[in-house]
């Protein structure tokens, strides 16, 4: 009889018999104790907030700045905020110079992941 | 401190390793430091016979055939220099016995004149003992034991610092807690002043330690310095602070300020030669009690036609408010318009310094008028169109 | 590129500025001042930042008489118009300096346009200006209207005339900065798009 095949998808595909394929540690199970870099370029994206807090009262004022002070400040506060924040990175971060936090950078990962190794 | 902010545990386990590695090390370390603080001299004695029947390593009969080497070379090194200061001497017509390393420039610069632009490498003649820098004594007995219980790093003198720095900022680190748990504060008065203190440079760090430092190296060394002299209680640990750190020259009293002169009317006066900038040369001459008259090549300040050149021979005069106080006489040759100009500010500037209080001098300092402006004209570079500009890029 | 070793510090030319970094700065060398730089009470940094921008081939001494002719310029109109002006006389500013900065941060753009390439297309995305490029840009935008003129208006008088509307937030000048803010503004569904 022609079982047809959505039965056995609903339940799922069935696991592979270990006798028929035994496990192969081809590669080490243990994580590596370096990060890549390669994800860590990091977005220029800055103040997307601001701006658009900052467009919407130029359009209710028809581009007239002087009613809009508080928005402009507040951009231009934000942006300078974040370059300063990239300059100060540049000297530290980018350095690899480990700082407490939670959001580092792979240089200072890699610096804390080879203080503390993976036990082998 | 970097360190303690991570948490409880991580300073515990970084507490205990610093001991550990401090108590394996602490007995051989101790007495190689207390033997010979780095030691610098190459000493080589015969080894005694009681010493050579017994079994000699290869690195120490190695070391031994090259100290000897060197010393030899050293000797006939001292031997060469001390004909041709000789030579020297009689050439000079001087007494060889009195002829100082000083004399020595001088007739070299004179007997062997050299255009090479430049200064190292003009003809010199110096002790060996400054040509040939000092080099490591024996670091291991006969038996090929080395001394230093961090000799297998290669650069045991620098990795013992770094230890000690360690070691130092840990006990202040102690002090502080301590204190802290008494409820004590650091003494403000005694608060360590670094502000005209420089770290050793990397050069001299390396001369001290006799031993070649990667500028990796340095930077741990001035990070782990600047943790040190950042600590509250940094003023305890002083003495071994101020051994790295060398004093900085008080700019403004570098050089040092002429006396006036007394002229035929009975006024002082200052005059500074050879004011250079870009091409221009001036003399400037500053009288005292005047009336503001300025005479430029015999002409009044109309000499310059450019309103910026004049604003810029103002500039000292109206900085230090000897607006009309002062006459200034000036001679100036070459270059062009602010060039001269140029020239005849500092002139005034530096003759300014004898009429003025200590404190004027230090502001005209800052304000960038007593410093003298070397910049010239960038040359034009081959493939450029200009010093900077490139050559419109044309596809084909 | 400089010649000067890179612990070597600006000058400081202002006095009480001076007082406040004598501490720190007592050990440190100072760069020599330049020859643009005095102690007068006609020098601002502004005006000039705005001659070099005048200045054409070298001709610094030409650019220099250029601004002053302006500013000669902005003061006569400004008196004649405080002559002219009844009652409230104090809102009619007659320092040709301060007008020009005037001018200058009335035209100032906070935002810009910049062309990013995604997946073939070319999209405006609006991207934040630091505060120097915003001042070259007003600058340079008052300069181009300026010499966008006739044969026989000279270049003082066209100058004075942009910077007294720019500097009551009219003329071309803050148009044209309006105008960018309003694109910047059209395309602000692409700000995400940044990246680099």
């Amino acid at each position: 009889m022609r079982v047809p095949t959505a039965v056995y998808a609903a339940r799922g595909r069935q696991a592979q018999n270990e006798k028929d394929v035994p496990f192969q540690e081809i590669l080490p199970l243990r994580l590596k104790n370096t990060v890549s870099g390669k994800a860590d370029s990091g977005s220029d994206v800055a103040c997307l907030q601001e701006m658009g807090v900052l467009f919407a009262c130029l359009k209710d004022n028809e581009f007239v700045e002087k009613y809009c002070h508080k928005e402009i400040s507040q951009f231009k506060n934000c942006y300078k905020f974040y370059m300063d924040r990239k300059l100060e990175a540049k000297k530290t971060v980018n350095q690899g110079i480990v700082t407490p936090g939670n959001n580092l950078n792979y240089k200072q990962l890699n610096k804390y992941l080879r203080r503390f190794p993976n036990p082998v | 401190m970097a360190l303690r902010v991570f948490g409880l545990n991580i300073i515990k386990n970084n507490r205990n390793i610093l001991q550990n590695v401090g108590k394996t090390n602490g007995v051989p370390t101790n007495q190689g430091a207390a033997a010979a603080l780095y030691a610098t001299q190459v000493t080589v004695e015969a080894a005694p016979a009681a010493v050579q029947k017994q079994k000699v390593s290869k690195a120490m009969k190695s070391y031994l055939k090259r100290a000897n080497e060197h010393d030899e070379f050293m000797k006939t090194q001292h031997l060469e220099f001390q004909i041709g200061k000789r030579h020297l001497a009689n050439m000079m017509g001087a007494d060889a016995e009195t002829f100082t390393q000083e004399d020595i420039n001088e007739a070299i610069s004179y007997l062997f004149p050299s255009g090479l632009y430049d200064k190292k490498a003009r003809p010199t003649m110096r002790t060996p003992d400054e040509v040939f820098p000092a080099r490591k004594a024996a670091e291991f007995d006969e038996t090929g034991r080395p001394f230093h219980s961090m000799f297998y790093t290669a650069k045991p003198n620098f990795f013992q610092l770094l230890h000690d720095i360690v070691e130092e900022t840990n006990k202040l680190n102690d002090l502080e807690e301590r204190m802290l748990r008494r409820g004590n504060k650091p003494d403000e008065n005694q608060k360590l002043e670094t502000a005209g203190f420089q770290l050793l440079p990397k050069e001299h760090l390396e001369r001290v330690l006799v031993e070649q430092i990667a500028d990796i190296e340095y930077q741990n060394f001035s990070n782990s310095m600047e943790r040190l002299i950042a600590s509250p209680y940094a003023y305890k640990s002083k003495a071994f602070i101020e051994r790295f750190l060398k004093p900085l020259i008080d700019q403004s009293k570098q050089l040092e300020v002429p006396k006036p002169k007394i002229d035929e009317q009975g006024r002082q006066y200052i005059t500074t030669y050879e004011c250079l900038r870009k091409t221009a040369r001036a003399d400037v001459t500053v009288r005292l009690p005047g009336t503001g008259k300025i005479t430029i090549n015999g002409q009044d300040i109309s000499y310059f036609s450019v309103e910026q050149s004049k604003e810029q021979l103002l500039f000292p005069l109206h900085f230090c408010d000897m607006l009309g106080k002062v006459d200034v006489e000036a001679n100036v040759e070459g270059g062009g318009t602010s060039g001269q100009a140029g020239a005849i500010r500092w002139g005034i500037a530096m003759s300014l310094r004898s009429f003025v209080d200590q404190e004027m001098i230090e502001s005209m300092r800052l304000a960038g008028l007593l410093t003298r402006d070397y910049r010239r004209r960038e040359r034009k570079k081959f493939g450029q169109e200009g010093a900077r500009r490139k050559y419109t890029w044309k596809k084909r | 590129m400089s010649v000067y070793p890179q612990h070597f510090v600006d000058p400081i030319i202002n006095k009480s500025l001076q007082k406040e970094k004598a501490h720190e700065l007592s050990h440190i060398p100072i760069k020599p001042a330049l020859n643009v730089s005095t102690d007068s009470i006609f020098y601002g940094e502004l005006k000039q930042k705005f001659t070099n921008y005048i200045l054409k081939e070298g001709n610094s001494a030409l650019a220099r008489e250029l601004l002053t002719k302006t500013f000669e310029i902005i003061k006569r109109t400004q008196i004649e118009r405080l002559h002219l002006a009844k009652g409230d006389k104090g809102s009619i500013i007659t320092d040709a300096e301060t007008l020009l900065i005037n001018a200058i941060e009335n035209t100032r753009p906070l935002l810009h346009l910049s062309a990013i390439k995604r997946g073939g297309v070319k999209y405006q995305v609006p991207i934040p200006l630091t505060e120097k490029k915003s001042y070259f840009l007003a600058m340079k935008w008052i300069l181009e209207a300026a010499r966008e003129k006739e044969r026989k208006v000279s270049l003082p008088e066209k100058l004075a005339w942009e910077i007294l509307d720019a500097a009551c937030g009219q003329g071309r000048v803050v148009k044209r900065k309006d105008d960018l803010h309003r694109l910047c503004e059209s395309n602000r569904a692409y700000a995400h798009y940044r990246w680099s």
